[in-house]
């Protein structure tokens, strides 16, 4: 269960980019957030791993609260969630299955990282999360060497040998072509669905939200504009999160074809 | 296709696992840290064969790796330990030699140098079992020509004591220490033009000789080089080329009784400088270059204090050092050639890989910081592979540069063949410094062909 209360964060010089939110996300729920560019998106993802910190306010991470935690409670709550990025953020140079076990670094005693002798029993977890969006078999090539959609499923598959409770995926289609696009958010829903990990994304298009999502989170300017059923979201409510209509650009579909 | 497909279920799919590639880290780990060991050792005791065997084992490792022939580490261990084993046998049997050399003392010498190679055939046998006939003759065959010269060099060792040369030449003094210089100067230009030549063959920009001539030209003017000058001074040169030529290989040290072996001990002493130096400096340069770049610091005063500390060694020239050094572990010590040359490649690899580590991308490290890793996991599971092929090249570069760096240090008493150069200087033995500066002429080259061949691989 995650926990906003009042939660406003302050980015050095001084631009409020999350203002007073409050809103509870409970365990396995499948949220989509959205908003313009510069909404706060991003911003609200990450206090909730502490990646930034909240200037007032509280996030909560099944009762533990993140502001101010010390550096090894924090460690504690960001093992348990895990993070997809837009540029997917592996390290190149490192094969697939390196990358999947950095999500276990934080499991492993740190000798066993260091020398890079990690326990069969976490190989076995990294080869598994691999299996799980089907690229196993790429598991000994260097990441640099797989297309964008393989790399963002290693992105994923990073995430899931953390076996958490929570993943961010924070614009995870936004660098892919409309097919693989859907195919990833098919995997991330399964991924819900299967395992039951609470999902919060961010996304642009609006279809793609209304195809996956269940629950939708409206950001505009920082404020909490629209929080409710994805079957709600109507004209109004889009006008109120982008402030106009909707638009082809707006839609993965329409603008990818 | 739009919108999501149907949703199939979740399972996962028992698909064909792949065979984890060998793995090269701890390989590499297990050679380089025997490697280091045993060179600290041999330095320590001053057991050139041993170091020799040594670096020659880790060589022939790395080279059966990269041939895929095998990255075992018991393979690695054998071909090493086998080297060193051998190569320290022939430099004892030297050694114990009584007052000439006999046939039998050769014969073990040679026998020495079967050793690695048997242990190489060993190794490339183990793993393909099918090799040409041929291949394997070629190879027996250039190692028993190996040996056999190991044979004749110990003979001929054997044949230069029994001249027992008692009286020490007395050198000729002439005014020539302007046109020594010259020469000198000379000779460096000769290799630079060689090494612009290959350069050229190699097919770079025309761009960069025009600038240096360009460059060099006005240089020269700068500092009064003037040909005339030169042309008229022909006949001193011509002296200087009797002095000079042919060099002379041995003399008698100054209690009179012959010397073995003169030239050759003080450039392994200066190559072990060299070798200690750049490893040891490139290690403790690794942590400091994170803590000395923002992107993988702990905190501001660790980032300001490892960087003031980076560049208050660089700012020290290392004959400063190695005077230091000197005046605190003794005249003559290696041991001083060695610290200043630790602090001399701490110094450049600290200030080269710190600011590539400034460079590095960004993403990665937040993606890893997000999983709850520790800084050092981040640091090392996302920062190091990023910039680890250009630590291995800037470390082979520190390591040309300590050759040459370690035989100026020589000069004021650090040890190497840059105090022999000196000695023998000072006394206007020309032919003996002749015969010094072809030996470290040839080494030089010889090891910046190797490291430049290996850095070309690596990025
Ligand atoms: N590290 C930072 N320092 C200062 N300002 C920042 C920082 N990161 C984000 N901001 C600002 O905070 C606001 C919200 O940023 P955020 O990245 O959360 O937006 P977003 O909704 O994710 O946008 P996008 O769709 O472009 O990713 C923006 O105005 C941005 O310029
Ligand atoms: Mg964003």
């Amino acid at each position: 269960m995650i926990e906003f209360d009042r939660a406003t964060v302050i980015y050095p010089g001084g631009l409020k980019a999350l203002k007073d939110i409050s809103l509870t996300i409970e365990d396995g729920e499948f949220v989509v957030v959205v908003g313009l560019s510069g909404a706060g998106k991003s911003t609200m993802l990450r206090v909730i791993n502490g990646l930034v910190p909240l200037a007032e306010g509280s996030v909560k991470v099944n009762g533990q609260e993140v502001r101010g935690a010390a550096a090894g409670d924090l460690r504690d709550i960001r093992s348990d969630i895990g993070m997809i990025f837009q540029t997917f953020n592996l390290v190149n140079r490192s094969t697939v299955i390196n990358n999947v076990l950095a999500g276990r670094l934080s499991m492993v005693p740190r000798w066993r990282s260091t020398i890079g002798l990690w326990p069969k029993a976490d190989v076995e977890v990294a080869l598994q999360s691999l299996e799980r969006v089907g690229i196993v078999d790429k598991a000994y090539e260097r990441a640099s060497n797989l297309s964008g959609g393989q790399q963002q499923r290693v992105g994923i598959a990073r995430a899931l040998a953390q076996e958490p409770e929570l993943i961010l995926a924070d614009e995870p289609v936004a660098s892919l072509d409309p097919v693989t696009s859907h195919m990833v958010m098919r995997d991330l829903q399964r991924i819900n669905r299967e395992l039951g990990i609470t999902t919060l994304i961010n996304l642009h298009f609006l279809d793609l939200a209304r195809a996956y999502g269940q629950r939708l989170i409206g950001l505009r300017d920082g404020e909490l504009v629209f929080d409710g059923d994805i079957a709600d979201v109507d004209e109004d409510v889009f006008r109120g999160i982008y402030g106009r209509a909707i638009t082809p650009e707006d839609l993965l579909d329409a603008a990818g074809t | 296709m739009t919108g999501p497909a149907e949703i199939t279920t979740f399972e996962i799919t028992p698909s064909e696992r792949p065979a984890p590639p060998p793995r090269s880290g701890p390989f590499f780990v297990v050679v380089l840290l025997i490697g280091l060991g045993f060179g600290v050792g041999g330095i320590i005791s001053g057991g050139a064969g041993v170091v020799w065997g040594l670096t020659g084992g880790v060589l022939a490792a790395t080279a059966l790796r990269w041939r895929g022939q095998s990255s075992h580490p018991v393979d690695a261990l054998a071909v090493v330990f086998a080297s060193a084993l051998g190569l320290g046998w022939s430099g004892w049997a030297l050694g114990e030699r009584g007052s000439s050399v006999e046939g039998t003392t050769a014969l073990l010498a040679a026998v020495g140098w079967l050793l690695p190679g048997a242990a190489i055939g060993f190794v490339v046998w183990r793993h393909s079992r099918r090799l040409r006939l041929a291949s394997v003759l070629v190879s027996a065959v250039g190692w028993a020509l190996a040996a056999f010269f190991v044979f004749l060099w110990a003979e001929g060792l054997g044949a230069v004591e029994s001249l027992s040369r008692t009286a020490v030449q007395a050198g000729e003094i002439v005014e020539l220490t302007g046109t020594f210089y010259a020469t000198t100067g000379f000779f460096i230009a000769l290799i630079g033009a060689g090494v612009t030549f290959a350069l050229l063959v190699g097919s770079p920009a025309l761009v960069a000789v025009a600038g240096s001539i360009t460059f060099t030209l006005f240089a020269a003017s700068q500092i009064g080089f003037s040909l005339i000058k030169v042309t008229s001074e022909i006949d001193k040169l011509n002296i200087l080329a009797q002095e000079f030529w042919p060099p002379e290989w041995t003399w008698p040290n100054l209690t009179g009784q012959p010397a073995e072996n003169q030239i050759l001990e003080p450039m392994v002493e200066t190559m072990q400088i060299a070798v200690v130096g750049a490893t040891v400096g490139c290690l403790i340069a690794l942590p400091l270059a994170f803590l000395a770049s923002k992107m993988t610091t702990f905190n501001l005063p660790t980032f300001w204090g490892s960087r003031f500390f980076m560049n208050v060694i660089r700012a020290i020239p290392d004959l400063f050092y190695a005077m230091i050094f000197v005046s605190a572990v003794g005249f003559g010590s290696p041991f001083a050639g060695a610290l200043a040359m630790i602090m001399f490649s701490l110094g450049i690899m600290a200030k080269l890989l710190s600011e590539t580590v400034d460079g590095i991308e960004p993403g990665p490290l937040e993606a890893s910081r997000a999983t709850g890793a520790r800084h050092s996991q981040v640091v090392q599971y996302s920062a190091m592979p990023q910039v680890l092929p250009n630590y291995v090249a800037y470390a082979l570069y520190i390591f040309e540069l300590n050759i040459r760096a370690s035989v100026v240090i020589g000069i004021v008493g650090a040890g190497g063949i840059g105090r022999l150069l000196d000695e023998q200087r000072v006394f206007f033995q020309w032919d003996r410094v002749m015969a010094i500066v072809i030996v470290i002429w040839v080494s030089v080259i010889l090891i910046e062909a190797v490291s430049v061949t290996v850095r070309r691989r690596l990025v």
